[in-house]
């Protein structure tokens, strides 16, 4: 029996749950993450695809408050007061050894997919974040320390969530179009075919 | 506690320093504006509405001013409801219509109270 085999039904239903429950926390309490626990974080990235196999993705956890505090000053959309940042960043030379420029851009989605691991990790462990692109990008790559080769794609912020955080944003209307088969065909599902 | 050797001040003082909250701000106007460039339109506008929140921060970093409680509270509004631009641009909007009533009618009133007549005559 392969590992894929062996997801139990109340696995599947967490993962569905834990989907639900994740949502863009911007309001932290001061709790510290463990080390063990961003070590699980940092698993569920690299447990995300990239294209072509390529290992071209890297991660940068950011636990010293001093870094994150200096990060959080050239990130204008980094609201909140969280306890640790995941950034998911791509080495551009080994992205074009292992293909093509294209691998470029797909690295893009490939970054989206480590983030949204990341969240759904850390929504599971009792956690809370969201993704954040409003930073500087030279600014954060000065005080990461990286190569010019080297591009970050997402910061994801992570912290136990504060109890009186504001009440999840709706999704806005349209925000769920399907469609089966072709463009403008309603997806429908007969309601006892689950 | 300052450095005996340069008269500033080190460690948490330094970082909580109102000097230190001026220039933070600056970089935040700094990395915002370079922002702007690419971001959607409508984050400029969040940009500058939390400008102001983070202004009234100065108060909690210094005795020297005198903590305005008008824009404590204006600090307090934005805050709880700058996010309203993720769900609706329409009520981020109506947030910064009614926070611009809301100075407006402040300066009236404090212009008023320094013996400047605003009635129209």
């Amino acid at each position: 029996m392969t590992e894929r085999q062996t997801v139990s039904s109340s696995q599947v239903s967490s993962i569905f749950d834990i989907m639900r429950k994740r949502h863009a926390c911007r309001q932290f309490d001061s709790r510290p993450v463990p080390p063990g626990i961003l070590d699980k974080l940092v698993y569920a990235a690299h447990r995300a695809p990239t294209a072509g196999n390529a290992p071209y993705r890297f991660v940068v956890v950011v636990n010293d408050q001093t870094l994150l505090r200096m990060v959080r000053l050239v990130s204008p959309g980094f609201f909140g007061d969280c306890s640790a940042g995941i950034f998911i960043c791509t080495d551009l030379d080994v992205a074009k050894e292992s293909g093509s420029d294209v691998l470029n851009e797909i690295a893009h989605i490939d970054a989206g997919a480590a983030a949204e691991n990341v969240l759904l990790a850390a929504y599971s462990l009792g956690l809370a974040g969201s993704f954040i692109r409003s930073y500087s990008e030279s600014a954060v790559s000065k005080l990461l320390r990286l190569p010019d080769s080297c591009r970050t794609e997402l910061l994801v912020s992570i912290g136990y969530p504060a109890k009186d955080e504001q009440k999840p944003l709706k999704k806005r209307k349209g925000a769920t179009i399907t469609y089966a088969d072709r463009f403008g065909r309603p997806w429908t599902v007969p309601r006892s075919g689950d | 506690m300052p450095d005996p050797a340069t008269d500033q001040p080190k460690g948490q003082a330094a970082i909580d320093s109102l000097e230190q909250h001026v220039f933070e701000l600056s970089l935040y106007l700094l990395t915002a504006a370079r922002g702007c460039v690419g971001e959607p339109q409508i984050y400029g506008p969040l940009r500058l509405v939390e400008g102001v929140s983070r202004l009234a921060t100065l108060y909690s970093k210094t005795d020297k001013l005198k903590p305005d409680e008008f824009l404590l509270k204006a600090k307090k509004e934005i805050d709880e409801n700058e996010n309203l631009v993720m769900a609706s641009e329409e009520k981020f909007i109506a947030l910064m219509d009614r926070l611009i009533a809301e100075f407006t009618s402040e300066l009236e009133r404090r212009y008023a109270a320094a013996g400047y007549s605003t009635a129209i005559e």
